[in-house]
């Protein structure tokens, strides 16, 4: 067996060490693509079960769904598409006060925003129940699942709370077929007590 | 040879980390230190007076800029850069007894890094947001820092204008008595005025731009390159690749992910390294040339070096006294508009030129191992992020500034390290390839084939610990 010249085998190592340099460059793109900080982390939960947020406990209640909104009798909204009305507790144990002033729905395609704009809001030792309205798609129901937290001109790493609505693509038609034409009872303002 | 370089980025930097430890954490600390309180100053002064709080927020800035330079001169020390001078080269100036001589000359160079990556943006945004928390967004009646700024340079930029003008003239006076006296006091004032005069730049000048930009936008033949644009992308249309679209994709891509990718991943990297380079002298900058010509005249001429005196530079570059009177003065105005780009400028746009010719292969260990420290750092700031759990804007307030010294503790110095170390090889790559046809080494650089001790200088191509003594 013949071994290589020098010179081969210089123009050899040359070759690799650029395509190593290469792949350390490669490496620091993707290195600093992946490193970008985010900024809140979620805090996950499921139905009827609290979750601990920004020192408050968050309950996701019933869920709702329907197509006319109404309040004594009147109805204040009707959409040709579906309501998903999702009751709320935020009770705060410790000393400060907490406001969650931002909802949305997600699905895998879809971001729904809040249509009541409704905000959760609870002094020390008080619980706030709201209801959350959203204006969704029917055909885009498949996991809703509801994202809630504290949002502000000016926040460092915050916490999200996170929670499976219970709709999923087996049994999103059910929910469709409940909603169509359905009257869901309304109210603006939530109810607030004092914690035990 | 990739290996070699990764292997010795790696394990000299860690371990004259290791070996400076308790200096560079102290200085890195008191710089830190510095910096929070001016921050905190600032915020509270800022209530009452713009100005003097812009001031005092230069300092905070300074104080870490000046920290970094002290730390990137020890760990130079330790790893004996300077001994990589050969003895007949070695050029006597002040650059390792006076810090205000060498905080004034990189000091423009760092601060506009600092700039280039968003970190003074940054700093400013925080000002601005401890200003928020104390007073409320609805605070009219209170000044903030960024919006008196904002009003400034939109509603008076000739006010403006004018301002920066008188800075830069009182820095040059300042500068050029500085130069005549030595005096360390005027040094820091100079580095001080000049801080303070581009941070008034990057934070007000920023909002002109953009004013100035959107009066163009407004202009008629703003209209008309639209109009030529829409036609060229029309006429391209025909072709049934849908080349506007792919055009604009593209367009899209090379500003959205390529570019910002080449600049945090690339670009920040070797920039870094060439402003460290700046602290350990602009002799040491053309070394490069001056080995492989074989020539090293340069560094013996007085007044060749960016650490000369006003008058030495003056009778380096053969002028003559300047005249008197108002041709004097013209005189003096032009040189100290040029020296500026001589002092400040020219060293660092030929440190960059230095550092790329290291070659890729050096170039690509260097900056993996960047970005590896980078990465490092991101992940415990994002572990110390996860571990507070994700909390209010008032538990950022108080503590934020104490969690995020976590990562900075741990990674900053060690960065700084890297870059003493990248430094370092990149001498001794130039060294050996000026000695390639002298000496026949068959790996000269690698660890297991230290330079011969003759000919090498005395630090280089040695790990740090082999030598013991040797630094």
């Amino acid at each position: 067996m013949s071994r290589p010249t020098g010179r081969t085998r210089i123009s050899r190592d040359k070759l690799v060490g650029v395509v190593v340099a290469l792949a350390c460059l490669a490496f620091s793109a993707v290195g600093m693509k992946v490193y970008d900080s985010p900024e809140f982390m979620y805090v996950d939960g499921i139905r009827n079960e609290p979750i601990t947020i920004e020192q408050s406990e968050l309950t996701v209640g019933d869920v709702a769904v329907g197509t006319r909104l109404v309040d004594d009798g009147e109805v204040k909204a009707e959409t040709t598409g579906m309501f998903v009305v999702v009751t709320a507790t935020l009770a705060v144990p410790g000393s400060q006060k907490v406001i969650m002033n931002k909802a949305q729905l997600i699905t895998r395609t879809r971001t729904y925003d809040s249509w009541s704009g409704a905000v959760l809001s609870a002094g020390p030792g008080f619980a706030d129940t709201e209801q959350l309205v959203f204006e969704v798609d029917p055909g885009q129901i498949d996991d809703l699942t509801l994202e809630i937290w504290s949002a502000g001109i000016v926040h460092g790493f915050y916490a999200r709370g996170r929670i499976h609505l219970g709709i999923t693509a087996a049994n999103a038609e059910q929910w469709r077929q409940a909603a169509a034409g359905r009257e869901l009872p309304y109210q603006i303002s939530g109810t607030t007590v004092a914690l035990p | 040879m990739i290996w070699s370089d990764l292997r010795i980025l790696v394990l000299d930097t860690g371990r004259v980390w290791w070996r400076t430890l308790p200096q560079i954490l102290s200085v890195f600390l008191l710089g830190w230190v510095a910096a929070r309180l001016a921050q905190a100053l600032a915020v509270r002064v800022g209530e009452w007076n713009t100005w003097p709080a812009l001031v005092i927020f230069t300092l905070g800035l300074l104080s870490q800029l000046v920290a970094i330079v002290v730390i990137l001169q020890i760990v130079g020390r330790e790893l004996g850069v300077r001994d990589l001078v050969p003895e007949s080269e070695a050029v006597a100036d002040d650059r390792d007894t006076s810090l205000t001589r060498l905080v004034s000359i990189t000091l423009l160079p760092f601060l506009g890094i600092y700039a280039a990556f968003g970190e003074v943006q940054a700093r400013a945004t925080q000002l601005t947001n401890e200003q928020l928390l104390r007073n409320g967004a609805f605070a009219s009646d209170v000044p903030s820092v960024l919006g008196d700024l904002n009003a400034l340079s939109t509603q008076h930029p000739w006010q403006l204008f004018a301002g920066l003008g008188a800075l830069y003239l009182l820095r040059r006076g300042l500068d050029l008595v500085h130069d005549r006296t030595g005096w360390r006091l005027l040094g820091i004032a100079v580095a001080l005025v000049e801080s303070f005069f581009l941070l008034v730049i990057i934070l007000g000048g920023i909002r002109v731009f953009q004013q100035a930009r959107i009066w163009l936008e407004g202009r008629m033949f703003m209209a008309w390159l639209d109009a030529l644009k829409n036609a060229v992308l029309d006429a391209l249309s025909v072709i049934s690749i849908r080349l506007p679209e792919l055009v604009t994709r593209l367009a899209d891509f090379l500003a959205e992910e390529v570019w910002p990718l080449f600049w945090e991943a690339l670009a920040q990297p070797i920039i870094w390294l060439a402003v460290a380079a700046l602290v350990f002298g602009s002799a040491v900058l053309s070394l490069a040339e001056l080995w492989r010509k074989g020539e090293p005249y340069l560094a013996r001429v007085p007044g060749s070096t960016v650490f000369a005196t006003h008058a030495e530079r003056r009778r380096a570059k053969g002028k003559q006294p300047p005249p008197a009177g108002v041709g004097r003065a013209a005189v003096e105005l032009k040189e100290a508009f040029f020296s500026d780009i001589d002092d400040k400028y020219l060293p660092t746009f030929h440190s960059l030129r230095l550092i790329l010719r290291a070659g890729v292969v050096f170039l690509g260990s260097y900056v993996a191992v960047y970005s590896a420290i980078e990465m490092a750092s991101a992940g415990v700031d994002m572990l110390t992020d996860r571990l507070s759990g994700g909390r209010d804007i008032s538990f950022w307030y108080a503590f934020g500034p104490w969690i995020g010294l976590l990562p900075d503790l741990l990674f900053e110095p060690l960065r700084i390290c890297l870059l003493a170390v990248a430094f370092r090889r990149c001498l001794e790559l130039f060294w050996a390839r000026s000695h390639e046809e002298a000496a026949n080494f068959p790996d000269p650089l690698g660890l297991e084939d230290p330079l011969p001790v003759g000919d090498a200088p005395a630090a280089a191509a040695q790990p740090i610990g082999a030598g013991e003594g040797s630094r």
